[in-house]
C-alpha cells in the first residue's frame, strides 16, 4: 500500500485557542477514510491544513493534497452559474476546450442524478441535488483525490441515506481516494472502510478503527453488521469519555 | 368570501405601475387646477398644458440640446463604470493601494460640485469634455464604492475553493468576484445613472454653447419660465429613462437573479 499522504502531529492554535494538537493520519492510495469528530473540534481546520488553504504551526505533512478534487461544508455551488457551468468550472480553469468539457459534465450527467438540469440554477435544486452537483464538480476537478467536507451535513436523514447509499456504490466504480468529514457515525459506517476518531477541542486523534464490511451491509442500516459496526464507534467515543 | 364591485379594477390599482401614473396624474392637475384658479402668471409658474406647449414649438431645437446633453452623460457614466470598476479591482488586488485612494474617494465627494464645476470648465474649456468630465466625477464615486465593497462581500470561502482548482487572479475576478458583485455595481450604477443627467445639466449651465443646461440659462434670462419648465421635464424623463435602461441591463445580465423571483 501506499500512502498518498502523511500527516505526523500537526498542531494549530488561533490566538489562544488550541484548534489541533498532534493530529496523525495516513491516507493510503484507493481508501475512503472518515474523519469523525464532535461538531466544531477542528475537523475543517484540519481539512484546510491538508489541501494547503491554511498553514499548520507544528508537525509534519508529506504529500500535500493541494490539488485534490474539495467538497467544501455547505456545497459551495456559484448561484450566478448553472448546473453546468458549475460542473465544469474545474475544467474551465484548466484551459480545457469548450467542447470537451460540455461532453465531460454530459458523459456524468445521468450517474449523477442531473440530467435535464444542465441549465437550472442552484437555488432551483433540492439539497441533495445541490450536493450532487458538487461532488460531480469535484469528481471533475481529475484529482485522484476526493476531500469531501460534511457532504451530506444539511439533508434531511432520508435524503443523507439515499445520498450515502449512492456515494457508497459511485466510490465502488470510480477507485478514488476519499477523505471525507463527518459527525454522523451511520455515515462513516456506511461510506468509510476506515474511520480515525478525534477528541473535542483541541483535536487530537482518539482512536482509529477499520470498517470491514460488505457493499450490501453498508446499505442495510438495521442490519446486524451495520449495526455493530456503528455500536463499535459508539464505545470507542465513550471510552475516550467525549 | 368579499365581493368586489370590479376585481379586475381592484387588481389593477394594486399594479405598482397604476399607482405611480395614477399619482403623478393627480400631481400634474392639481398643478394645473393651482395655475388656473389663481391665475398665476407664466413667468412664475407655467401651467402643465404650458409646459408642453413650449416643448412642442421648441421640439427642433430642444432636440438639439437634448441630444447634446445625452452624449455627454453617456460618455461620463461610461468613464466613471470603467474607471470605477478598474480602480475598485486595484484597490482590492493590493491593500497599500486601497489605503492611499480610499481618503480621496471619499473626500473627493465632500467637494461641492457647484463649486468645482466652473474651475473644471476653466481647466478643460467650454466644450463636451469638462461637461463629461463633470459627469464621470458624479458618478465615479458610487460605482467604484459599491463595486469595491461588493468585492469585500464575497465569501472568502470561495476563493479559497478555486485555489483548489488552480484558478489564477483573472479566473477569480471572472468566475468569482465581478459576477457576485454585478447586483451591487448595477445598483451604482442606477444611482450614477440618476447623477449624470444633472451633472451634464450642471457643467452646461455655468457655460457652453449646446445641452439642455445651456438652454435652461437662456429661457431663465429671457423669463420664458415655460421653455425653462419644459426642458426640466425633458431632463427628468431623461434621468428616468436611463434609470431604467440600468435596470434593463441588470435583468438581462443577472438571469439567476430574475429566475429566483420567479421560483
Amino acid at each position: 500500500m501506499t500512502a498518498v499522504l502523511t500527516a505526523r502531529n500537526v498542531t494549530k492554535r488561533y490566538g489562544d485557542l488550541d484548534v489541533l494538537c498532534g493530529v496523525s493520519l495516513r491516507l493510503e492510495e484507493r481508501e475512503t477514510v472518515a474523519l469523525l469528530g464532535p461538531s466544531g473540534c477542528g475537523k475543517t481546520t484540519l481539512l484546510r491544513i491538508l489541501l494547503g488553504l491554511e498553514p499548520a504551526d507544528g508537525g509534519e505533512i508529506v504529500g500535500r493534497l493541494d490539488r485534490a478534487g474539495y467538497l467544501p461544508q455547505g456545497g459551495l455551488l456559484f448561484p450566478w452559474k448553472t448546473v453546468l457551468e458549475n460542473a465544469e468550472l474545474p475544467l474551465q480553469i484548466r484551459g480545457v476546450e469548450r467542447a470537451e468539457r460540455r461532453a465531460a459534465v454530459a458523459e456524468q450527467l445521468p450517474a449523477f442524478g442531473l440530467t435535464g438540469f444542465e441549465a437550472s440554477y442552484p437555488h432551483e435544486l433540492s439539497g441533495g441535488m445541490q450536493q450532487r452537483v458538487a461532488l460531480l464538480r469535484a469528481l471533475l476537478t481529475g484529482c485522484p483525490i476526493l476531500v469531501l467536507d460534511e457532504p451530506f451535513g444539511a439533508l434531511d436523514v432520508l435524503t443523507r441515506h439515499r445520498m450515502q447509499d449512492w456515494l457508497a456504490e459511485l466510490l465502488g466504480r470510480l477507485e478514488r481516494t476519499m477523505l471525507f468529514v463527518t459527525h454522523d457515525l451511520e455515515e462513516a459506517v456506511a461510506l468509510a472502510e476506515r474511520v480515525v476518531l478525534l477528541t473535542d477541542r483541541p483535536a487530537g486523534v482518539l482512536g482509529e478503527r477499520t470498517i470491514r464490511l460488505e457493499p450490501s451491509e453498508r446499505t442495510d442500516r438495521f442490519g446486524n453488521a451495520f449495526v455493530a459496526a456503528r455500536d463499535g464507534l459508539l464505545s470507542l467515543i465513550h471510552q475516550g469519555g467525549l | 368570501m368579499k365581493s368586489h364591485a370590479s376585481p379586475a379594477g381592484v387588481r389593477l390599482w394594486q399594479r405598482p405601475t397604476a399607482r405611480w401614473l395614477l399619482s403623478l396624474l393627480l400631481f400634474v392637475l392639481l398643478w394645473q387646477a393651482i395655475v388656473s384658479i389663481f391665475g398665476i402668471p407664466g413667468y412664475l409658474l407655467p401651467s402643465p398644458v404650458a409646459t408642453v406647449e413650449a416643448i412642442a414649438d421648441d421640439a427642433t431645437l430642444l432636440a438639439r440640446h437634448a441630444s447634446a446633453t445625452i452624449v455627454e452623460t453617456l460618455a461620463g457614466l461610461g468613464i466613471a463604470l470603467g474607471l470605477g470598476i478598474a480602480v475598485a479591482l486595484a484597490m482590492h488586488r493590493s491593500r497599500t493601494l486601497r489605503d492611499l485612494v480610499y481618503p480621496h474617494l471619499v473626500l473627493s465627494q465632500a467637494v461641492p460640485l457647484i463649486a468645482i464645476a466652473p474651475m473644471i470648465l476653466i481647466w478643460f474649456g467650454l466644450g463636451a469634455l469638462s461637461k463629461i468630465l463633470v459627469v464621470a466625477f458624479v458618478c465615479f464615486f458610487p460605482v467604484t464604492v459599491n463595486t469595491y465593497e461588493g468585492f469585500r462581500a464575497v465569501d472568502p470561502a470561495y476563493a479559497e475553493l478555486l485555489e483548489t482548482f488552480g484558478a489564477r487572479w483573472i479566473d477569480r475576478y471572472r468566475h468569482l468576484y465581478l459576477p457576485a458583485t454585478l447586483p451591487g455595481i448595477l445598483a451604482g450604477a442606477k444611482i450614477a445613472a440618476t447623477y449624470s443627467v444633472l451633472g451634464a445639466i450642471v457643467g452646461e449651465w455655468l457655460g457652453g454653447s449646446v445641452g439642455l443646461g445651456v438652454y435652461m440659462t437662456r429661457a431663465q434670462q429671457s423669463f420664458r419660465t415655460d421653455r425653462l419648465f419644459g426642458a426640466i421635464l425633458i431632463v427628468m424623463l431623461l434621468s428616468f429613462a436611463l434609470f431604467k435602461a440600468v435596470d434593463a441591463a441588470g435583468f438581462v445580465l443577472t438571469p439567476w437573479l430574475r429566475r429566483r423571483h420567479r421560483a
